[in-house]
């Protein structure tokens, strides 16, 4: 089966959420792998991937019963990833403001290059790292392929204003994207 | 239209990131979401278990029980000092000196 047809990826959506455990598994390995650079490319740390790719997959499950339009269930799942990713750079932000100064934060400690191994990839993590958290979940939605309407719907403004803001990040992006070679 | 510069490095971003995941990765998630659903019907069958009714019920009867023990004790104790009060003013006012 073509997961990437709509019909059958509705009819999926369906199966997983009458909580058919192997539709569910179908569709977290469908999607795995595209969640996994998604929140990789808004955190820009390795050690962040798995447990948030879990936390991410753990809700798909618990609120698929509540999505009304399995059709929409591609921008469903990718919202709720970047809030997931969102709340997460968060919640670091308030572990930093009330940890002692004495203890050190291993969020805070930019992942090492040479454990990416790769000038490219360095390169765009650094562009990436340039931007603000809600700027890379623009355009790592826009890297998804998902539509200007759903961006919007996902962040919670206008179509206009999303225009704007993702010309502004992709500008951004470019602007810091100096790869060595 | 040429693709941006930085195309291949997006790909080899998904890559990077999709190494991260283990390859039992969907298996972990449904155990996890088996785990916590035993772990809510467990509590839930506590919570709700004839003793453990009893004894949240007896905890805030005897909370009530003693709520309105320490209010009423109050006001009567409030009410006994306004009285003092009075019989002192009044023995006061029939002192000579």
């Amino acid at each position: 089966m073509d997961i990437t047809e709509t019909t059958a990826l509705a009819d999926l959506v369906r199966q997983a959420q009458q909580g058919r455990e192997d539709a569910q598994r179908a569709l977290i390995v469908a999607y795995q792998n595209r969640i996994a650079g998604f929140i990789y490319s808004i955190t820009g740390r390795s050690d962040a991937v798995e447990d948030l790719a879990q936390i991410v997959f753990i809700k798909m499950i618990r609120a698929l019963p509540r999505l009304d339009q399995p059709a929409q269930f591609e921008a469903w799942l990718f919202r709720m990833a970047r809030n997931a990713c969102i709340d997460h750079i968060r919640r670091q932000r308030w572990q930093k403001l009330f940890s002692p100064l004495d203890q050190e934060d291993h969020f805070e400690i930019p992942e090492n290059p040479s454990s990416v191994d790769n000038e490219e990839l360095d390169a765009l993590r650094h562009a990436l790292s340039k931007l603000k958290p809600a700027d890379r979940a623009l355009i790592a939605l826009a890297q998804e392929g998902r539509s200007q309407q759903e961006m919007a719907d996902a962040t919670g403004i206008s179509v206009v204003a999303l225009k704007a803001r993702l010309h502004r990040a992709r500008e951004q992006l470019r602007q810091y994207y100096e790869p060595a070679s | 239209m040429n693709p941006p510069p930085e195309s291949r490095a997006w790909r080899q971003l998904n890559q990077h990131a999709a190494a991260q995941l283990p390859a039992d990765f969907p298996d972990r998630v449904l155990r996890r979401i088996r785990l916590a659903h035993a772990e809510r019907t467990g509590a839930a069958r506590f919570f709700l278990h004839p003793f453990a009714v009893s004894a949240y019920t007896a905890a805030v009867c005897f909370a009530l029980v003693v709520i309105i023990h320490s209010r009423s004790t109050a006001a009567t104790s409030e009410r006994h000092l306004a009285e003092w009060h009075e019989v002192a003013m009044q023995t006061a006012s029939l002192d000579p000196l």
